[in-house]
């Protein structure tokens, strides 16, 4: 089963800026640990040999022979392209008779847009899918609407290890795995980890629980599923 | 918000320097090349740094520490010790923590000149992006339309408009201020969530290449505050009970949910 289009070039290109910055950082007089920590910070991108070469072979407050090559691209409108995004589906937890179509939405005033029918699930659109490089897809559906409810009410029961099929536009089906479940109160919810476009690939499941706020409409807590990739075997 | 013009750039510094964060000591400076026809050679303190720099192209973002630079443009194959630079800067202050782009481009009367932008990082409101649009181009006042309508009117050379809009594409051109004129475009513009997208009009109307470059700064974008995913009422009173004996029974467990329904909805 192949899986996921790697986005090759921007790891490319994240690795010239680096190569680019840790030279800066050694011309500007500043330790080579600096120069590390802006490694650091971006996690599992892996910099290319030439970049790390540069960096150890710096050294502190002595300034490379030739100034780096600084790298350019033509800023024609016309060579502006919207990177392709795979989007998700369909979602199916089998062990909760959870089977659900997807759409692809954004926001709604300040919230994230849910679909108005409850037999289907939200992809935050402007967020991560299981077809990039990391990040965190986030879907989340509606526990009940006037209709009844929703086919991700039964996510309340999710454990550790239930499995979650994730069905991708391009045909591909990428496999998760159930690491955590937590209700919060609303004014509580992380949305900047749930959220979080960069770091390690995970799927975030949201819906709501808690009580039933008939004054203003809803519910009182978010119920959030956080599950993992299962790695090929 | 305006172009930081070269006298202007010292204010700026020192306002971002009242930021004591070890952090904030360098700045990115990405350089846009948009005098129209010329490749040339930049050197920055005397060291050449952007070789056989083309017109339309931008560098990637150079981490600069903060401090006093002087910038020559020479024509693409001067030397430096007997030719004079086409275009010159000296004592430009970077100050630091900021996002800067330096352009070379013509004022509004044809000749050569360099701006520095100071590229707004913000962050935006989930959903949103960014546009900014610089006026570095041979000609008049222009406006700016989306879908036909004029979103920024009366720009002029060097100076730039920014706006926060909903993430999307849009068909913009480029007309002559208070006119139906159309300068350049309509061309689509992808705006993308979380983006500031810049978008540059560049070259000479007298020359007739008035062109469009842009810039894309990502990473600018803001978290939904919010998941609102109730509606009924449903899971009111002993609910995870309840939706245990919903799971087991099935259909059974449908009809209690629908009974429970009309008595929450009446």
């Amino acid at each position: 089963m192949s899986h996921r289009e790697r986005s090759g070039p921007s790891r490319a290109v994240w690795a010239g800026v680096l190569a680019v910055s840790v030279a800066a950082l050694a011309v500007g007089g500043y330790s080579v640990s600096s120069a590390d920590e802006d490694v650091a910070t971006v996690g599992s991108i892996s910099v290319t040999p030439e970049a790390s070469a540069d960096a150890t072979r710096t050294e502190k407050n002595q300034a490379p022979a030739t100034a780096p090559e600084v790298g350019r691209s033509s800023a024609d409108l016309a060579n502006q392209s919207a990177p392709s995004v795979v989007a998700p589906t369909r979602v199916s937890v089998p062990a909760l008779d959870i089977d659900a179509p997807i759409d692809a939405l954004g926001v709604e005033g300040d919230q994230m847009a849910v679909p108005a029918d409850g037999d289907r699930v939200g992809w935050y659109k402007f967020g991560a899918t299981p077809a990039t490089d990391g990040g965190s897809t986030v879907l989340a559906g509606h526990v009940d609407t006037s209709a009844g409810f929703g086919a991700m009410a039964p996510l309340r029961q999710a454990e550790v290890g239930t499995l979650i099929d994730v069905e991708l536009a391009d045909g591909n089906t990428r496999t998760y795995e159930v690491v955590g479940r937590e209700q919060f109160d609303k004014g509580d919810l992380p949305v900047a980890d749930l959220f979080e476009r960069a770091g390690s690939e995970r799927l975030v499941l949201i819906t709501c629980s808690g009580e039933w706020q008939a004054d203003v409409g809803s519910y009182t807590d978010n119920v959030v599923v956080a599950a993992t990739p299962v790695l090929d075997e | 918000m305006r172009s930081i013009a070269w006298g202007a750039a010292a204010s700026l510094a020192l306002v971002a320097t009242a930021v004591p964060a070890l952090a904030q000591d360098t700045s990115d400076v990405s350089v846009l090349h948009a005098v129209p026809g010329l490749t040339v050679d930049v050197y920055v303190n005397g060291e050449e740094t952007i070789s056989d720099f083309e017109p339309g192209t931008l560098t990637d973002p150079l981490e600069l520490p903060a401090g006093n630079y002087d910038i020559d443009v020479y024509v693409d194959g001067d030397n430096p010790d007997s030719a004079d630079p086409a275009i010159s800067a000296e004592g430009i202050e970077v100050p630091g923590g900021a996002n800067l782009t330096l352009a070379a481009h013509l004022d509004a009367e044809g000749t050569p000149m360099l701006s520095a932008f100071a590229n707004d990082t913000s962050q935006l409101d989930a959903g949103q992006a960014r546009l900014t649009v610089r006026h570095t181009a041979a000609a008049p006042a222009v406006d700016v339309r989306a879908g036909e309508t004029p979103v920024i009117e009366g720009l002029t050379n060097p100076n730039e408009e920014v706006l926060n809009l909903d993430a999307g594409s849009v068909s913009a051109d480029v007309v002559l201020a208070g006119t139906e004129t159309v300068a350049i475009g309509p061309a689509d513009v992808d705006l993308a969530e979380g983006t500031n997208t810049i978008v540059y009009a560049w070259g000479s109307a007298e020359d007739e290449n008035l062109a469009l470059a842009v810039q894309t700064i990502d990473g600018l974008h803001g978290d939904p505050a919010g998941v609102p995913t109730g509606e009924a009422g449903l899971l009111d009173g002993d609910a995870s009970l309840w939706m245990f004996g919903l799971a087991l029974t099935g259909a059974a467990g449908a009809v209690v949910a629908s009974r429970r329904l009309s008595r929450e909805n009446v």
